[in-house]
């Protein structure tokens, strides 16, 4: 399973869309109300200024004085309208439109000054008010014409805005106050969802977990409300229960299982040891040299040979092949073993002794539909042998000059062959010095090269000539291990036997 | 998977159509199909072999056990339309008489 990506929590999902929500209500508050206000206030500036200028020239002395702030009743005025905090007007000065400055002596004019005496000659305007929100006051230049052999000046005054300055803060409250009343609302909000949503979550999340690790102790708790959630924990609840149960039950049946795999593999084992016990001495067959291989399938095997010593030197060679294959092939092998025993005790000519075989088995047989096929060979000290083959896989002759001659069935399966011995029949063939017999179960030839094709009588023969040179048991391991390199492992269904005997 | 079974009846037989290797593998599948039936059998069971390419041992022994538990209930298994290949190892196991080969489905169906 792929491990889950670093997450980003739903906390922080939602507080990222709050502070987008704030950033928006601040927008808001700013855009739809706070620049409406502030210019208002910046209006009632404009207002209160340009009264405080017309109270000014009204009780400005006129055509006499180049400056009315040395005329002492101009400056009582002024100080009785301060007073009765009419208009606080303060640090009143004239300039000369000339640019000489008389009351403050700086010697320069200002350009709002010069702003106001242009504004008086173009457009008679009498005075020119100029609002400075950030120190809360107006500068009012007020130009006049004093004696006629003067020239225009200004008469400039600072008139402090109070009023403004509390509109303005009044503002300013009122938008924090809104601020954090957003704030709070949006906490709350927050609080509301963490406990309604959130916390809970995290409960389904921390149980998920535990019984992740296979811990079913952790419980979802829900309360009177039995909200949706609610009813999704008591769901939860049940489903862990079930889980718990059923995982309980699955490692009681695992534990049971392993215990009787424990028991059936030691059974097998057991089965495996007795199997091979039964399999012929290496020192059997005098009259000759002989290796073998025996591939199970599974710890028992469908497949058998053996390897007699029979009277006159002669060596009786057997391999055969139950159908089907692990346990109850390998049961039908021991049975099998038994009867050969008994038979070539009884009787001589291998068909005959195949023959009663069939005669001993076919009613077992018959009742599980299984059979045998089987080769059964002596081989006389001179090279002369005689051969049954029920139904077994062609077995090879490769003459020492390479020649490969396959030895056909000679006769039915043992099983379903009628009783009697008519079915079964002998053949002949000489062996000579270096000649090598092989035989093998159709495991071998069935089993399936990596490109999926069978390897087929075709692909033994090759195998057996590509390794004829060798000695008997270099032979044997070469062609084996080229088998085994050679094919599909996976693909091998059945047991595999093959035994190569040569004249000793 | 080796081999692919399907499976239909007619008024009094049991039809088989199987396609593929019937290797170990496959007789297993196959094994498990008919032993639905042979437990229980109402009439005979005919395999179409038509497509089936390779037959084990283990292929052949599942056909003859088959026949042998239809055998006591009073039917039979017919296997049709089997190529050269396939009716070759009937034959040289010794089943062509315990397991009737014929020629095509149809010829299996009137029999």
């Amino acid at each position: 399973m792929d491990t889950p990506r670093k997450r980003i929590s739903i906390v922080t999902k939602i507080f990222s869309v709050f502070l987008a929500i704030t950033a928006l209500d601040l927008s808001a508050i700013y855009i739809f109300t706070g620049t409406g206000q502030i210019d208002q206030i910046g209006r009632n500036g404009i207002l209160v200024a340009e009264n405080a200028a017309l109270k000014i020239l009204q009780i400005l002395p006129q055509g006499v004085l180049a400056d009315p702030m040395a005329d002492k009743s101009f400056q009582k005025k002024l100080e009785a309208m301060a007073r009765t905090n009419e208009l606080d007007i303060k640090n009143c000065a004239t300039v000369a439109g000339d640019g000489k400055i008389i009351g403050d002596g700086e010697g320069r004019i200002s350009p709002r000054a010069l702003k106001a005496l242009r504004l008086y000659e173009s457009e008679e305007r009498l005075f020119y008010a100029d609002l400075s929100l950030g120190e809360f006051s107006a500068d009012l230049f007020i130009p006049f014409k004093p004696a006629p052999n003067l020239s225009l000046r200004v008469l400039s005054c600072n008139l402090p805005l109070e009023s403004i300055r509390d509109s303005f803060y009044r503002l300013l409250r009122l938008s924090v106050i809104i601020l954090i009343v957003t704030l709070l609302m949006q906490a709350g909000l927050a609080w509301f969802i963490y406990i309604i949503f959130i916390k809970r979550l995290r409960l389904f999340e921390k149980v998920s977990e535990q019984i992740g690790q296979g811990d079913f102790s952790g419980a979802i708790n829900y309360g009177k409300r039995f909200d949706e959630i609610d009813h999704l924990g008591y769901t939860f609840n049940t489903m862990r229960l079930a889980l718990a149960e059923k995982t309980r039950v699955l490692e009681e049946t695992l534990l049971s299982l392993e215990k009787a795999n424990f028991d059936l593999e030691g059974d097998l084992i057991l089965g495996e040891e007795i199997q091979q016990s039964i399999l012929p001495e290496k020192t059997a067959g005098k009259a000759v040299r002989w290796v073998v291989t025996y591939h199970p399938m599974s710890r028992v095997s469908g497949d058998f040979y053996d390897v007699y010593d029979l009277p006159g030197g002669a060596a009786g060679i057997l391999q055969f092949d139950a159908s089907g294959h692990g346990v109850p092939a390998a049961l039908l092998t021991m049975m099998a073993k038994i009867s050969f025993v008994e038979a070539i005790q009884k009787a001589s000519a291998p068909n005959r002794i195949v023959a009663s075989v069939n005669d001993e088995l076919s009613q077992h047989l018959q009742k599980t539909g299984n059979f045998l096929t089987a080769f059964f060979g002596i081989i006389r000290p001179n090279g002369k042998m005689i051969y049954c083959s029920a139904a077994h896989t062609s077995t090879l002759l490769l003459r020492a000059g390479a020649e490969a001659i396959l030895l056909h069935p000679t006769s039915l399966s043992i099983g379903f062959a009628p009783p009697g011995g008519e079915a079964f029949h002998a053949a002949e063939i000489e062996l000579l010095r270096g000649d090598r017999l092989i035989l093998y179960t159709d495991g071998l030839t069935e089993s399936r090269a990596k490109n999926g094709e069978a390897i087929g009588v075709e692909g033994v023969i090759a195998l057996a000539q590509k390794f004829q040179k060798l000695d008997i048991g270099s032979m044997h391991r070469e062609f084996f291990a080229a088998w085994e390199s050679g094919v599909d492992r996976r693909a091998v269904e059945d047991d595999v036997t093959v035994m190569i005997v040569e004249l000793a | 998977m080796s081999i692919r079974v399907s499976k239909r009846n007619t008024e009094k037989d049991y039809i088989f159509v199987l396609e593929g290797r019937l290797d170990t593998g496959g007789s297993a599948i196959l094994k498990l199909e008919l032993d639905m039936i042979t437990s229980n059998p109402t009439g005979n069971i005919i395999i179409d072999m038509s497509k089936v390419s390779f037959i084990s041992s283990a292929g052949i022994g599942v056909t003859v056990k088959a026949q042998s538990l239809l055998k006591q209930k009073g039917f039979e298994v017919r296997v049709a339309a089997a190529n050269e290949e396939v009716k070759k190892i009937y034959d040289l196991l010794g089943f062509s008489h315990v397991v009737k080969l014929f020629a095509s489905l149809n010829d299996a169906l009137k029999a």
